[in-house]
């Protein structure tokens, strides 16, 4: 009898032993499994960019410390594919490509997986690689307000803004909106180069109560953006960089800016474009505030410069990239025809310019112009020409003598003479200090300057000197 | 017995409230809440899943974002109009011929485990080159500017492929490491500023390429790659280009490699030569 109450005794310790380590100590934190909480994420942005059938629109700023924006529309489908045109390029023609929706670390992902030209080519323009626009194809959602949709790019910090496009046909009207704003973008820096100067300048003028503010505008064409600078009364200059896009509002032409422009408590972003009766004029009007981008002529600077050249040798190179400092004149009817003159001379692409270099001379020699081209390999070949300086009335004359040394100068000296025609034009040259030196690809601490021809004021280069 | 039924009787209720217990928890095996059902497969899609996973094992990554590959450089992925007509190359140049002499496995028993395609150039910073191809720890070879092929010109198609079988070199000689007594041939001649070499001064000191010079490792891959991308008679005119001197330095070297393949693999890498040049020649239009 013992016995049989000592297994009795013994099954109940089991059976409470077993029983208390069932205890359930969990608690729901989440009302739903990590999974589901995945899953919603995806498919809530999934859901939304199903929710249009015309698809969307929008600007992609992809780093607005350094470039503009870019007008997107997409229309995506539930079969993970998007159509989608920009109006980065002329090519405007649709492209049909993959996107995914992933978790990343806290927010869903859009990823536009497989390479549509729209997106890789803001990565990576063509086969240069330094020109990109650093653009990427992975953006973290960020959230929904009054229906735009905000994602990061998750590699430069970009942001693309999304809205219901409101288009009836999405593949035809998004072509032709990304037709007009490309055409609005290239129309914005058509420069008469035969009656314009680069004293022309874009201006951004502020009005808001009881002040004014006037910024001179440098437009690079290439990166889509403004070198904004303004001086105040104490003689102080700033400058902001603003990227812009050129697009449409309600239908209407407009340039959008980023980051946006803050005076007091004023914020201006949009400027819509007017014909006024002194030409057009990109307008922002905020709660009786404007602001106006036009272009209006600016006196010359005096020249005074000159006297302050900050180095004795001055040196231009494409590799550094670009600065609206350099006229596009400068380059159209500069650079690209001493390209063209070679490509004529020795067949397209055998040779391209590469750089220039100005030794100078105010002692009455001959201030050495060196340019160098180069072949397809990248192999270079310098090419030395003497000009000869003179100073008069803050104008800087240069007198052309000839070739200076060197086997390839005359060999190469017609290919070349736009640029000695540049610099050796008979009413000289305003040279004016710009700072330190910066570009698309470089920003040293060596000073700067820009050369202005007189003879024909569309034309102005920009470099950087050693001392 | 009475006892005896009473036992069980109680055994019974602590059994019940043992499993009852156990029942409680909120935690019952149900089904997965991973999603694993198939994705979206498009035809291209199930075109790789039959011609490279299920014979090679080997995964054809060309839907990818920006955190695939290095972030830091700015790459995207391939056009996707472009992938089947190099996959399919790569296969007729790359994994035919090898089946084809070492036996039909050999390509799904040493191979990168994914294959990454890449549009854009990977340009190097601070340097004044480019990355053609990365192969990574043996699993993974990811090629550089697709975008670009041009099928009419037969150096557009040699330089990815010579990328690689560069690149599945190295995974060979990780898994078989090649003589040490490839290295010491040139030894002084190695050096980081690969890049200043043209290629008649890399000719003239023994590489067969001015990469082959960045060290022993890249030196033993670049040959093999020339030979697989040339014809004989194309490699003996890129050797003959070399000093009198160095083109015995660099026969040296070529003798290595064709020892290593017969040695370690059974392949007569003249054989694998003929096959993949002709495949070569054959894929263009």
């Amino acid at each position: 009898m013992k016995k049989i109450y000592k297994y009795l005794f013994k099954v109940m310790i089991l059976a409470l032993l077993l029983n208390s380590c069932e205890v359930d100590r969990t608690e729901a934190i989440f009302d739903e499994s990590s999974s589901e909480r995945i899953d919603g994420k995806i498919e809530a942005l999934r859901a939304i960019l199903l929710s249009q059938n015309e698809g969307f629109s929008g600007v992609y700023f992809p780093n607005n410390d350094v470039v503009g924006g870019i007008n997107f529309h997409m229309n995506f489908t539930e079969n993970l594919r998007v159509k989608m045109t920009s109006d980065f390029k002329s090519t405007t023609e649709l492209t049909d490509t993959r996107y995914n929706i992933f978790v990343g670390t806290t927010a869903a992902e859009l990823v536009f997986t497989s390479g549509s030209r729209h997106i890789t080519d803001l990565i990576q323009d063509g086969a240069q690689g330094f020109d990109t626009f650093f653009g990427s194809n992975s953006f973290q959602y960020v959230g929904d307000e009054d229906g735009e949709l905000t994602f990061k790019d998750i590699r430069s910090g970009g942001v693309l803004k999304l809205s219901p496009s409101g288009f009836t046909d999405f593949d035809t009207e998004s072509v032709a909106a990304a037709n007009i704003t490309y055409s609005n973008k290239i129309a914005f820096s058509e420069v008469d180069c035969e009656i314009e100067s680069v004293f022309d300048n874009l201006v951004l003028e502020i009005n808001t109560q009881g002040e004014t503010i006037n910024y001179i505008l440098n437009y690079d064409p290439d990166l889509i953006f403004f070198d904004a600078e303004t001086t105040n009364a104490e003689g102080l200059s700033s400058r902001q960089n603003l990227g812009a896009a050129f697009t449409l509002i309600d239908g209407q032409p407009a340039i959008s800016i980023s980051p946006e422009l803050k005076i007091g408590d004023i914020i201006f972003k949009d400027f819509l474009l007017e014909n006024t009766a002194t030409g057009e004029e990109y307008i922002s009007t905020v709660n009786g505030a404007t602001a106006k981008i036009l272009k209006t002529t600016l006196s010359a600077p005096t020249g005074e410069d000159i006297a302050e050249l900050p180095g004795s040798i001055y040196v231009y190179r494409i590799s550094d990239g670009t600065n609206p400092l350099m006229s596009p004149c400068f380059r159209e009817q500069v650079l690209d025809q001493v390209n063209t003159n070679l490509d004529n001379s020795f067949g397209a692409g055998t040779f391209k310019f590469s750089f220039y270099y100005l030794f100078f001379d105010f002692e009455g020699g001959c201030t050495n112009l060196a340019i160098w081209v180069e072949n397809a390999d990248g192999d270079t070949f310098r090419a030395n020409y003497c000009i000869v300086a003179n100073i008069e009335s803050n104008t800087l004359f240069f007198d052309y003598l000839g070739p200076f040394s060197g086997p390839n100068d005359e060999f190469l000296e017609a290919e070349l003479q736009p640029i000695i025609d540049f610099f050796s034009g008979p009413k000289g040259l305003l040279y004016t200090n710009e700072g330190a030196f910066r570009s698309s690809i470089n920003n040293f601490i060596n000073d700067s300057g820009a050369f202005t021809s007189l003879d024909k004021p569309s034309l102005r280069s920009y470099g950087f000197f050693f001392p | 017995m009475k006892y005896i039924k009473l036992i069980i009787s109680i055994s019974f209720l602590f059994t019940f409230l043992i499993i009852s217990s156990c029942s409680d928890s909120s935690n019952n095996i149900e089904k997965s809440e991973i999603d694993t059902s198939t994705p979206i497969l498009s035809e291209l899609d199930l075109w790789l899943r039959s011609n490279f996973v299920a014979p090679y094992n080997i995964e054809v990554s060309y839907l990818w974002g920006a955190s695939n590959t290095d972030i830091a450089r700015f790459l995207y992925p391939m056009d996707e109009n472009g992938v089947k007509r190099w996959s399919k190359t790569i296969k007729d140049t790359w994994i035919e011929p090898y089946n084809s002499l070492g036996g039909e496995d050999f390509i799904a028993k040493l191979t990168p485990r994914q294959i990454v395609y890449s549009g854009g150039f990977n340009y190097n910073p601070n340097s004044p080159t480019i990355t053609l191809g990365i192969a990574e720890a043996g699993t993974r070879i990811t090629f550089f500017n697709l975008d670009f092929l041009d099928y009419s010109d037969v150096n557009s198609i040699r330089r990815p492929l010579q990328t690689l079988h560069h690149e599945y070199g190295h995974i060979l000689n990780q898994t078989i490491p090649f003589t040490d007594d490839f290295a010491i041939i040139t030894p002084a001649e190695y050096t980081a500023q690969w890049f200043n070499l043209s290629q008649k001064e890399a000719l003239d000191k023994g590489f067969i390429t001015p990469y082959a010079s960045s060290q022993p490792g890249e030196d033993f891959v670049e040959i093999l790659a020339n030979m697989l991308t040339n014809s004989q008679e194309d490699f003996d005119a890129i050797i003959a280009l070399a000093s009198p001197e160095a083109q015995p330095i660099i026969r040296q070297k070529q003798k290595i490699v064709v020892d290593y393949f017969q040695e370690n693999f059974g392949i007569d890498l003249f054989e694998l030569q003929e096959l993949t040049y002709q495949a070569l020649i054959d894929s263009l239009d």
